[in-house]
């Protein structure tokens, strides 16, 4: 690797870290991990004079758990740590079980969360647990704070709705509902592990014998993580029988819009969200 | 002295180089620097195919920490190839002259302060291009009007090898079942872990040392002083250890030209190290062959005939295809009796980045092919598909008729041995859908017979010293690239002198200090060439030695004697030995200091074409189909093979099992996505190396037999086994899903379209 | 760029050195200390070869800056055995059981085979081969690899390490 010439920045606090960004705009690019930054650094594919590390500023580090906010992580929290974070795992498995199949263990313990989700990436595989679970982002500037849902944070390949000068502090990830089930699929083509060809997270609650909350999200299949709003209707206060879930998962097979590349056909991308919401829909059915 | 003679054939002796290699102190090429190294980059075509008009260095020359550019203008245009045998065969020049041929070709070269300095006035070299129609398939390339790459070849066949036996077409008008399919296989990466990394120096009087990744220090001293216009011997190449190889580190490569080149021309030392883009977008990979196949049966299910038709994607140079044009050719004819056979292999130039050899050389796309014709055809004959192997099977002594002549051989037995650890008869009347066991087996050289590369030396030699402290050393250029065979070598001296493994002082990879000569690592030679060579030079040294003890103890002539536990001795009376240190005291005493050392060498001859001998092997792979998704997963693997002698069963496990995950990619996951000529895939993100959770767990046996003419009777191992697992998890993924996958590799797509009906 | 003047600890030692901005850390580590022992097989984080602990975390020294070592402990295959002349018990466990071939690999995952016994000190092997995962070997088919961490894993209960 040989990365091109850029400074780098550490500030130990918020003021000076939005003094930097400020003074830099579009030149500067905020860093936690780096895990991806850099290998798109290193192609060419981005380009900043200044990187500025968030790794010093302790507001931005934490990782906390309580029965009535949920889960909050912090900009600094690594994947790792919330993989290994006993209330993640009791009550958050979709967005663990992402976690655990995402890069490799020396990536989980380097990346950011937050990271993940700000990259903006269609395959980010926390976003679609975090969106499903219905998760919100705390947004931090100079001199203000706003909150919006991680699935408005996302606004396409690469981009998010972020000003230059604001970031993420922290995600919260609200605490699951009484009869709440999620589950996180993937489907990697080529081999057991894998980048995802496609993935999809499901969350939903069954009362009453009828689907009474569903959101299903799907990874890899369109510019940014998509929401399948049609597969949802489908379902929605209709009892589980397997017709019922084959329609919902064809749905969501149309419904989605993904590419042709190398890690698999449009078609077979397509094909795979209909057996991945399928299967999902089956287990979590069964589970309630 | 009275315990039984100890012997360390078979031993589980770990590797001598594994402690280093755990503490991190084993030194890798990559891993040296010297005083004043300048750091070089390769200067690579971005088309397919131009002619190149004109090539501006002025601005990278002007920027600060440049210290040397070349291109094809500065350097002499001298044709070179390890099929130095052939002249006309030799195709490529380090850096391209007038014309480039692939995305990739080397074009020029920079060498500067720092590699970051290197790459920007890389990016400042303008190169003017004129774009010339280029093709990517064989087929393209053989058609009526197509764009030639080399003016010598007008239709783009480089060569054509045949092999002709027997009455074909009597063959198949004898037969009473005729089938022909037409397979397809593709390019994959060597991928070994250890990306090329070449490092130069010059001396004051211009001689140059080289140290290098290479399998093959010899061929890169012979070619390196062909291609700089030097005497052979001012020309030093130096392997230190090796991360890996398989078949793509054995011919000169333009950086260890350009490294050597600029040494001289700066006098200072230049490393070129590659990036691993650059190994999978421009690096060598096995060749993807179109191979049509016809085979007759009688009822009974003797073969009567076969005729094989190949093409072979070549890319822009020959490399090493001339040897797999020839050996998948071999293997066609292999495994099997085969009264009558046709081969005619072709290989065809594309704008493909170049081919070249890959664990298996040929073997595992003849045997993809070979092996799953013979699975289609079992079944249309009604007849078990081991039972059709062992119908036909060969047995010792059985020949290729001019090709070659079969020696020990356990095939028969794997077939019986796989077929009772797999449960096969047992699983086939159980059949169920979305599972299957699928078979196919393997043949394998011990080594290459013919000299291509036209060496004036042995094919192998090593050098034998004993000493008074009751130690040796051992010298030989044979090159241990991962492989194990350092130890192996020394384990065959160790066991020869009756001294331990730690005994043994192993003198290797340096063609100025090593005897010449050795053709280094290739088609698993080493064991058998070098192996042999270890042994001529103990025979040598202990003829000396047991001279002595005779003298000494006053043996009746008749008297057998031997090395052991660090003794030498009468045979029958192994307590009145001599301690190995004393009697090599004497001898140089006798000869008044003149230190004991013996060269031994081998060179096999009067073997045929292909080699001195063959490993056999069976395979079955019990796999299960995602029926919706079409995934395939292997659920274990049993392998029996026949190996000779295991030298070192741990040894012997490591290549079997290193060759399971290999296959299991080409097999499945690992393609090079190629489009009009440039490859899309260039990182271990998209190309994909299965990683310990993908690995099925797996069985091993071994047949033992004897060969008579590998040392202590061994052979191959671990290489033919790149053969059989594709057309094994292709023979379950048919059972599984119906899908006769004739094309590699077998991904869920192929899967899951076929049984969508798509 | 802007120089940076970092202190950290490499195998126990302290060292000071200046670093630019975009070296990385396994550049720091394979060029400025010498310590050859950690590889670079990819760049891209996806091989493994370059694993090195920060802070005891496994981490890929090529997709980290070296200024984010500052102040920072950082372990190397060089560092991981007590003394010169013994080795940890999962490098005895790697040369014992064969689990050694070409070795360009094996520095990478003897780092992630560290990491893992001591977060989990009794994997099975199905949590053997995810924590390896990340670790590409070409030559042994991780067979004997997985062996050997077995192996080290009971050869540290057994002497209470």
């Amino acid at each position: 690797m040989s990365l091109p010439e850029f400074n780098f920045h550490s500030p130990s606090h918020t003021d000076e870290l939005f003094r930097l960004l400020q003074e830099f705009g579009p030149s500067a690019r905020v860093m936690s991990g780096g895990t991806d930054l850099l290998i798109a650094l290193d192609g060419g594919r981005v380009h900043y004079k200044h990187l500025i590390s968030l790794k010093e500023i302790a507001v931005l580090n934490g990782l906390d758990y309580d029965s009535s906010t949920g889960l909050t992580i912090s900009a600094n929290t690594v994947l790792a740590d919330v993989a290994a974070f006993a209330p993640a795992l009791e009550h958050y498995a979709c967005l663990v079980d992402s976690i655990e199949e995402l890069a490799t263990v020396q990536v989980r313990h380097k990346a950011s969360v937050v990271g993940n989700i700000c990259n903006a990436s269609p395959a980010a595989d926390t976003a679609t647990p975090l969106m499903a679970l219905g998760a919100r982002a705390v947004i931090i500037g100079p001199g203000l704070k706003r909150e919006i849902s991680v699935e408005e944070l996302i606004t396409g390949p690469g981009k998010t709705c972020l000003a230059e000068y604001e970031i993420v502090q922290r995600i919260i990830v609200p605490p699951p509902g009484e009869h709440q089930r999620s589950l996180f699929l993937k489907h990697s083509p080529r081999s057991r592990v894998d980048i995802a060809a496609t993935s999809a997270c499901i969350s939903l609650c069954i009362q009453d014998g009828v689907f009474a909350e569903v959101s299903i999200f799907l990874g890899s299949v369109a510019p940014r993580p998509m929401r399948a709003k049609q597969a949802e209707a489908v379902l929605k206060g209709k009892q589980p029988d397997p017709d019922l879930l084959q329609r919902a998962a064809a749905t969501a097979g149309e419904e989605c819009s993904p590419i042709s590349d190398l890690r698999a056909s449009e078609e077979h991308k397509r094909h795979m969200v209909g057996v991945l919401i399928f299967r999902g829909l089956e287990q979590l059915a069964v589970q309630t | 002295m009275s315990e039984q003679r100890k012997t360390l054939i078979g031993k589980r002796v770990p590797r001598l180089d594994a402690h280093a290699k755990v503490t991190g102190t084993a030194r890798y090429t990559g891993d040296l620097s010297l005083p004043g190294m300048l750091y070089g980059v390769m200067v690579r075509s971005p088309v397919a195919h131009a002619h190149i008009k004109h090539i501006d260095v002025s601005k990278a020359r002007a920027f600060p920490g440049v210290k040397c550019i070349i291109t094809g203008n500065d350097v002499p245009a001298i044709r070179y190839g390890n099929w130095r045998l052939v002249p006309e065969l030799q195709d490529e020049t380090v850096l391209a002259h007038d014309c480039v041929r692939f995305i990739g070709d080397e074009v020029a070269a920079v060498a500067a302060i720092d590699e970051a300095t290197a790459r920007k006035a890389a990016e400042l070299i303008d190169v003017e291009y004129e774009p010339l129609p280029a093709v990517f398939n064989v087929d393209d390339a053989m058609a009526e009007g197509a764009p030639t790459l080399h003016s010598h070849r007008e239709n783009n066949l480089s060569l054509e090898r045949k092999i002709d036996y027997g009455d074909l077409e009597k063959a198949f008008a004898e037969a009473d079942y005729i089938r022909e399919d037409t397979f397809t296989t593709h390019a994959v990466s060597h991928a070994y872990m250890e990306p090329c990394v070449a490092l130069a120096q010059a001396d004051a009087d211009g001689r140059i040392t080289l140290w290098t990744s290479t399998q093959t220090p010899y061929y890169v001293q012979c070619l390196l002083a062909q291609t700089m216009e030097l005497r052979e011997n001012d020309v030093r190449v130096i392997k230190p250890h090796v991360g890996g190889g398989f078949g793509g580190k054995m011919e000169l490569r333009p950086w260890e030209f350009c490294a050597a080149w600029m040494a001289r021309e700066t006098g200072q030392p230049v490393k070129f190290t590659l990036t691993r883009a650059e190994e999978f977008a421009s690096g060598r990979r096995r060749h993807p062959v179109k191979i049509t196949s016809k085979i007759g049966f009688k009822k009974d299910g003797s073969i009567t005939g076969k005729e094989v038709i190949a093409h072979l994607d070549g890319g822009a140079y020959n490399g090493m295809g001339p040897t797999a044009t020839f050996l998948i050719g071999n293997f066609g004819a292999m495994l099997y009796r085969v009264p009558a056979y046709r081969y005619r292999g072709n290989y065809i130039y594309t704008n493909n980045p170049p081919a070249g050899a890959m664990r298996g050389f040929g073997a595992p796309q003849a045997l993809f092919a070979g092996e799953t014709q013979m699975n289609l055809a079992a079944d249309a004959l009604g007849i078990d598909p081991i039972e059709l192997r062992l119908k036909n099977a060969m047995v010792e002594g059985d020949k290729i008729p001019g090709v070659a002549t079969i020696g020990s051989c356990g095939f028969i037995e794997c077939l019986e041995k796989v077929r009772e650890l797999s449960n096969w008869d047992e699983r086939q009347a159980d059949a169920r859908p979305g599972e299957g066991l699928g078979i196919a087996c393997y043949s394998f050289i011990s080594g290459g017979v013919f000299n291509w590369f036209n060496t004036q030396y042995t094919f192998s030699a090593a050098e034998v010293r004993v000493f008074d402290d009751g130690t040796a050393q051992l010298s030989t250029l044979a090159a241990d690239i991962g492989q194990g065979s350092d130890l192996i070598l020394v384990q065959i001296l160790a066991e020869e002198l009756g001294l331990e493994v730690s005994d043994i002082r192993l003198v290797t990879g340096d063609t100025a200090t090593c005897p010449q000569s050795d053709l280094g690592t290739w088609g698993s030679r080493v064991t058998l060439m070098a192996g042999n060579a270890v042994r001529d030079a103990a025979h040598k040294v202990k003829e000396q030695l047991f001279d002595m003890v005779s003298l000494k103890l006053n043996l009746n002539v008749i008297h057998e004697i031997e090395c052991g536990n660090g003794h030498i001795y009468p045979k029958s009376k192994p307590a009145h030995g001599l301690p190995f240190g004393d009697v090599v005291a004497m001898v140089q005493r006798s000869n008044r200091g003149k230190p004991l050392k013996a060269t031994g060498y081998y060179t096999p001859r009067d073997c045929g074409l292909v080699s001195p001998a063959f490993s056999f092997g069976a395979q079955v792979a019990d796999t299960s189909v995602d029926l919706e998704t079409g995934m395939v997963q292997v659920n274990k693997m049993f392998t029996v093979h026949d190996c000779g002698t295991e030298l070192n069963p741990m040894a012997v496990e490591g290549q079997l099992e290193g060759s399971i995950q290999m296959s299991l990619g080409y097999a499945l996951s690992e393609e090079l996505l190629m489009e009009e000529g440039k490859t899309l895939n260039t990182s271990f993100l998209d190309y994909k190396v299965p990683v310990a959770e993908d690995m099925p767990p797996s069985v091993s046996e071994t047949i033992e037999t004897y060969e008579e003419t590998g040392p202590f009777g061994a052979k191959e191992a671990g290489e033919g086994l790149a053969c059989p697992t594709a057309p094994a998890i292709a023979d379950a993924v048919r059972k599984a899903t119906g899908l006769c996958c004739k094309d590699l590799p077998i991904t869920s797509d192929k899967i899951r379209s076929y049984l969508s009906g798509d | 760029m802007n120089t940076h003047v970092i202190e950290l600890i490499v195998n126990g030692d302290l060292r000071e050195v200046a670093v630019r901005p975009n070296l990385t850390l396994l550049q720091l580590l394979r060029d400025h200390l010498r310590l050859t022992g950690t590889k670079h097989g990819c760049g891209t984080g996806d091989c493994g070869a370059c694993t090195v602990l920060l802070d005891g975390r496994p981490v890929n020294s090529c997709l980290t800056l070296a200024v984010e070592a500052r102040n920072r402990t950082i372990t190397t295959i060089e560092g991981i055995s007590t003394s010169g002349t013994t080795l940890h018990p999962v490098q005895q466990a790697f040369v014992e059981k064969g689990a050694v071939q070409c070795g360009y690999c094996t520095p990478g995952m003897i780092m992630s085979s560290v990491h893992l016994l001591r977060t989990n000190p009794d994997p099975t092997e199905s949590e053997i081969r995810h924590a390896i995962g990340g670790n590409i070997c070409r030559c042994t088919g991780y067979t004997k690899i997985i062996e050997a961490i077995e192996t080290a894993a009971r050869a540290k209960k057994g002497s209470g390490q």
